[in-house]
This record gives structure tokens, C-alpha cells and sequence, in this order.
């Protein structure tokens, strides 16, 4: 497994994504990044992991999944950041595996400019081989694999990152 | 060839091609990258042969159990909520989408890459009953615009310079943009979101649909694929019969190799693995159709001979080293797919009568089928086709003329008899060259005439290549 980082490390830097080393301290690593990036609003996964980071955080507003699909869009169009956490991950191909359900919507990690994501980091697998056979033994439910920020290259073969999705991805591994 | 013209011009759409200096230049430029990223990225990958083979074995498992796996694929996308419909061909699948739209009171329509929706013509059908269909891939979103085809499976505005773009999008938009790819991309940005987030259905195609779970697996990497099927409260995916896989595992070989092979990614920014419609809950969409197409398919998979084509994943890999593609482009093949893979399917779907040039559209090289992440035999199949295609053409012309009946048969005769070959080869070739074939030409006398309309005859050696390397041994 530990080999595994390294080569995850720098596929997703090849893709243009950023990963950055948790520590013992994960509120801290985040607060210091939320001040060095001038973030104050975000939109987030709602789960307990990341309430336990994100609640504690001083001078942001998180605004999670509401009740409506309506408050959703609204949230993720307001959002500086989407925050997620991160199911698996594949070395080989910088991806992470992010499944989708009414807490943890898609649109979360594809509207707002930066997309960050908390992987734990026994949770990175070799090869897609290994992700679908962990995907199959969880159980399908819908997932999005996301390898780096968004990109383009139909004008002039010319590569242009962020279009749609995210034009950053940062990965704070635990 | 001659005295028999075929609906798709093949030839006279090719020499076009070649006279046109900006799609060559354009083709010289960007082509290059695609085959150097798959070379740089299959060296990663030690066991890709393997792969190939497993992919493969795979594929043909799908087409042997064709049936089944169709049955399986229905059971479980209808286990999910997803409405499922078989198309026996554009009109029909036409129909159904037209209704889906009119049934859910759909005005407005997002819509991202799928060449089975060119198939069958959906933009303009849908626009005729009064619907706004905006395509979201970037490249198509600019061609459309423009009004153009697309002009490569995976680059389709690859043709058009950035001014050319921020031109169109001023004259089309009303919008004042910057000549630079970024002010472009910019700008394709906030339009689209607005298109995203005011439509009422979502169309895709998949790349895969897993017959035991009913999964569809869509690849791409801008974000707007996401955006089509997470905005709209309706999502309709239109899929070629031909992309089942047996099993959810087999995703995890299959990605790979199609992201490798169509553009040396090794893997896409985003690939959805899509289930169930949302209903009740808050996420889109909340109802989801699969329309699975046929549209000459089930033809193809009754063919002897042509059946392997429906292994094709649509990775675009033989487009990229097809030496005639690299020479003329997209638009010179007539119909929705190009190079190799087109002329062989194109043929398959359309049939001898229209498509017949297609098979000759080759120099037999073989790269395609090196390339094949499914190991489809391109030239044994455009070799297929070309013998029907003479059937055709012979057919229509009658016998062969008396002159040509005999020379092929004298020279198959000397061919099939070594002895009398070498017996005549020297004299023959004396002969040919007193008449002006020891130097390189073009030979305006029929029927050499015919070879030299489009390469110089060679010149004929003065002594064989035995006699040459029993010199060489002395």
C-alpha cells in the first residue's frame, strides 16, 4: 500500500491535480489551506468525517445537501469549493472513486472551480482491475471516477484545463 | 472501377481532400500526438497483448451469446427504474426519443457525444418538433454552430483555428470573445451552463452497458457528460446493440484500454458508472431511458465474414494510424465513421451499393489491425468486402472483356508454374522494357493506363533478382 502513494502522487500531479500530506493534525492542514486559498464558502458531502473537519472550521460557511434539488444547485453554484471524501483510489491512474447518493451528490464535485478531497490512504488501489473488483464486492451503486480537473483539447489540440468540471483538484491524504 | 459509380464517391471526396491544404496541415499537426500518447502509455503496460486478447475473447463472448446477454442487459436495466427500448433502426429510434421528449413536455435539450445519434440524424429531427438541442461536448458545441460535421470521432472541431471559433461564437452568439483558446473556453463555459441548467432531458450515448447489472459506463473529460445527465430531470441514452459487456468487472479492463487507445489517456477525467434514475429523491434525473439500436447491426452479426465488427468499442485507435485517413480526413469516407473502422462498418450498415468504394479506401497495411484494443481483422474483412464489392461491380459491367479474361489467365498460369515463369520472365521483360518500362512513368497506354492514374509504374530491373543474387554470390 505504501508503495502505492508515490505512484498515485505523481500521476495525479501529471493530470494536474495536487495532493497534499494530512499529518496528525487533518482540521489543521485544511484550516491553513482554507486561509492560503481565501476560501470562505463551501459546499460539502454530508457526512460525519467530514462535519468532524469542516464544523470546527472558523470563518467559512459549509453548506451541505439540503432538502431540495433546487437547494442543492443553488448551493454548488455559490460554492467556491466542493469538499468530498473518497471511496477508493487507483495509483496507476490518479483516479478517485466517488459514489453518488442523495448526501453525497455529483454535483458537489463538478460545479464549483475547485474540488477537494479527503483519501485515506489505504484506501488507494494498484489498478482498475483491483477498483472494480472492490467496487463489485461493496455492492453497485453509482459512482463518479474522477482523475484530475477537467479538461479539453478540441480547439487547436491545445490542452486547456478546466471546462465543465473542476479546474483544480486537491487531495488531502490521511 | 470505372462504369460503375457508388453513392458515397469515395475516390472524387478523397482527391478533394488532397487539394485541400488546411485540413492536410491540420491533419499533419494533430494526428501525431494521438498515436505518440497511446505508444508512450501501452510501453507502461506491460501485459497489453494479454489485455488485447482477454478483451477480445470478451467481445466475441458477447456476440456468441448475443441473445442472452441482450435478455440479461434488458432484465437489469428494467430491475433498475430504466426504461428500455430496442430501435430496429433511425426512424424507429427517432420516434421513441421524439415521444419520451413530447411525453415529459421537453422544450429544452442538452446533449453529448454520441456517433449512434448521428446515425440516425436525432439534432435535426428533434429540432423539427420544436426543440432546443444544444450539443456539449466543446468541439461538437462549435461545429454545430457552425453548422459542419464533425471531422474526427474524437477531435471533431480539431479543423477550426482559435479566431476562426471566436468569429463564429460573435456571429452566433452576440458575444464579444477574445481570440485566445482560454477566452474561448471561457466564454463555451458560461453558455452552456446557462443551456445545462435551463434543459429539460439530458442525451447521451454510453460506452458500455454491463449486461449483469445494467450499468452504463460513460467516459469523457470536460464535464459536460456529468452536467447532462446530473441537470436535466430526464436522462435517454442512446446505445449501439453491439456495447454490452457480460460483466461489471470486465469495466475495469476495458476503461483502461479504451482510454489508452483512443487518446493515451491513461484513464478520462471523469467515467460515470450510472444506475438507477433518482425518482423521489433530490439528485437528476429522475427517470432514465436506454434506447439500444440496431440499425443493420443484427445484419452484421448474421454475417459470416463481418460479424467481428461488432467488437468495436469505438476507440477511434485505427483512425489514428490509417495512413489514407492521416492523407484525407473524416468527410472523404460519406458517412458517420472514417478510416479503417468506418470503411469496413459504414460498408456493413450501408451496404455494397452505396458504401462499395469504402474497402478499397486501404493499402492493406495492417496498422489497424495492430492497433485493435479487440483485435477486429480490419484487412481481412476490407478484403471481404472488396471481393463482394467486385461481384457487384462485375455484375453490373457484365464479364470482364476478352483482353483482360486473357492476360489473367496467362499470368496465373506462369504463377502457378515456376518452371514456365522463369522460362518466360526474361524474355517478357526484355520485351517491356524496349517499350519503355525500364524507367519510372506513367503509362498513358490501356490498360496500364488504368494502374498509372494514380501511382508511376516502377521501373522493370534489367535482371532478375535471382540471377542478381547469384552474382552477388560469386
Amino acid at each position: 500500500m505504501d508503495s502505492l502513494i508515490p505512484i498515485f502522487k505523481e500521476r495525479l500531479q501529471d493530470l494536474g491535480g495536487e495532493v497534499i500530506e494530512v499529518g496528525s493534525d487533518p482540521r489543521k492542514t485544511f484550516q491553513e489551506f482554507i486561509t492560503r486559498n481565501n476560501l470562505y464558502s463551501l459546499a460539502s458531502w454530508d457526512t460525519p468525517f467530514l462535519h468532524g473537519i469542516l464544523d470546527s472550521i472558523e470563518g467559512i460557511q459549509v453548506l451541505y445537501p439540503g432538502k431540495s434539488g433546487e437547494e442543492l444547485r443553488r448551493i454548488v453554484l455559490n460554492a467556491q469549493a466542493g469538499v468530498t471524501d473518497s471511496f477508493f483510489a487507483v495509483a496507476e491512474t490518479g483516479t478517485l472513486a466517488l459514489p453518488v447518493t442523495e448526501k453525497k451528490p455529483s454535483l458537489v464535485s463538478l460545479i464549483p472551480e475547485l474540488h477537494i478531497a479527503f483519501l485515506e490512504r489505504e484506501k488507494i488501489l494498484a489498478n482498475f482491475e483491483e477498483l472494480f473488483q472492490k467496487l463489485w464486492d461493496f455492492g453497485i451503486v453509482e459512482y463518479i471516477l474522477v482523475s484530475g480537473p477537467s479538461r479539453t483539447a478540441d480547439i487547436e489540440q491545445t490542452l486547456t484545463i478546466g471546462v465543465h468540471g473542476p479546474k483544480r483538484v486537491v487531495v488531502f491524504l490521511t | 472501377m470505372s462504369g460503375y459509380r457508388f453513392p458515397i464517391e469515395f475516390r472524387e471526396r478523397a482527391q478533394k481532400a488532397l487539394k485541400d491544404a488546411r485540413l492536410r496541415e491540420t491533419l499533419r499537426e494533430v494526428m501525431p500526438h494521438f498515436r505518440e500518447e497511446r505508444v508512450k502509455k501501452i510501453s507502461e503496460v506491460p501485459d497489453w497483448e494479454m489485455r488485447r486478447d482477454r478483451a477480445s475473447q470478451i467481445k466475441e463472448e458477447v456476440i456468441r451469446k448475443w441473445e442472452e446477454y441482450h435478455r440479461l442487459a434488458d432484465e437489469a436495466l428494467k430491475k433498475r427504474g430504466i426504461k428500455v427500448f430496442h430501435a430496429r433502426d433511425g426512424k424507429e429510434a427517432r420516434k421513441i426519443i421524439g415521444k419520451i421528449a413530447k411525453g415529459h413536455h421537453v422544450k429544452k435539450i442538452v446533449k453529448s457525444k454520441s456517433m449512434v445519434s448521428e446515425e440516425i440524424e436525432l439534432d435535426s429531427y428533434l429540432e423539427g418538433l420544436g426543440m432546443e438541442v444544444t450539443e456539449t461536448d466543446l468541439g461538437e458545441f462549435i461545429i454545430q454552430l457552425a453548422g459542419e460535421k464533425p471531422f474526427h470521432i474524437i477531435a471533431p472541431a480539431v479543423h477550426k483555428k482559435a479566431r476562426e471559433i471566436s468569429r463564429l461564437f460573435q456571429k452566433k452568439l452576440g458575444l464579444d470573445v477574445g481570440e485566445g483558446i482560454i477566452d474561448i473556453t471561457d466564454a463555451a463555459r458560461k453558455v452552456l451552463k446557462k443551456r445545462f441548467l435551463e434543459a429539460d432531458m439530458g442525451i447521451t450515448g454510453s460506452n458500455f452497458v454491463v449486461a449483469e447489472t445494467g450499468t452504463l459506463a460513460i467516459v469523457e473529460n470536460e464535464g459536460n457528460a456529468r452536467m447532462c445527465v446530473a441537470y436535466p430531470r430526464v436522462h435517454v441514452a442512446i446505445v449501439g446493440e453491439e456495447k454490452l459487456l457480460p460483466r461489471f468487472t470486465d469495466l475495469g479492463l476495458f476503461l483502461p484500454l479504451l482510454t489508452i487507445s483512443a487518446t493515451g489517456q491513461r484513464m478520462t477525467s471523469y467515467v460515470m458508472l450510472l444506475g438507477s434514475p433518482y425518482e423521489k429523491k433530490i439528485n437528476n434525473p429522475k427517470e432514465r431511458y436506454v434506447i439500444f439500436l440496431d440499425n443493420g447491426r443484427s445484419k452484421i452479426l448474421k454475417d459470416r465474414e463481418l460479424w467481428p465488427l461488432l467488437k468495436c468499442i469505438r476507440c477511434g485507435a485505427c483512425i489514428n494510424v490509417c495512413p489514407i485517413y492521416n492523407k484525407i480526413g473524416g468527410y472523404a469516407y460519406g458517412w458517420v465513421y472514417s478510416g479503417p473502422i468506418g470503411a469496413v462498418f459504414n460498408y456493413g450498415i450501408l451496404g455494397p451499393e452505396r458504401a462499395g468504394e469504402l474497402p478499397f479506401a486501404s493499402t492493406l497495411c495492417g496498422a489497424c489491425d495492430n492497433v485493435c484494443p479487440v483485435k477486429i481483422p480490419i484487412t481481412k474483412i476490407l478484403l471481404e468486402e472488396r471481393r463482394r464489392s467486385s461481384e457487384l461491380f462485375r455484375k453490373a459491367r457484365g464479364r470482364p472483356g476478352f483482353a483482360e479474361r486473357a492476360i489473367f489467365s496467362l499470368w496465373s498460369y506462369l504463377m502457378s508454374h515456376p518452371g514456365l515463369y522463369g522460362l518466360f520472365s526474361t524474355p517478357i521483360r526484355k520485351i517491356l522494357r524496349f517499350f519503355g518500362f525500364g524507367s519510372w512513368r506513367r503509362h498513358h497506354l490501356p490498360p496500364f493506363r488504368q494502374w498509372s492514374r494514380e501511382r508511376d509504374f516502377p521501373p522493370l530491373s534489367k535482371e532478375t533478382f535471382l540471377s542478381h543474387l547469384k552474382k552477388k554470390g560469386e
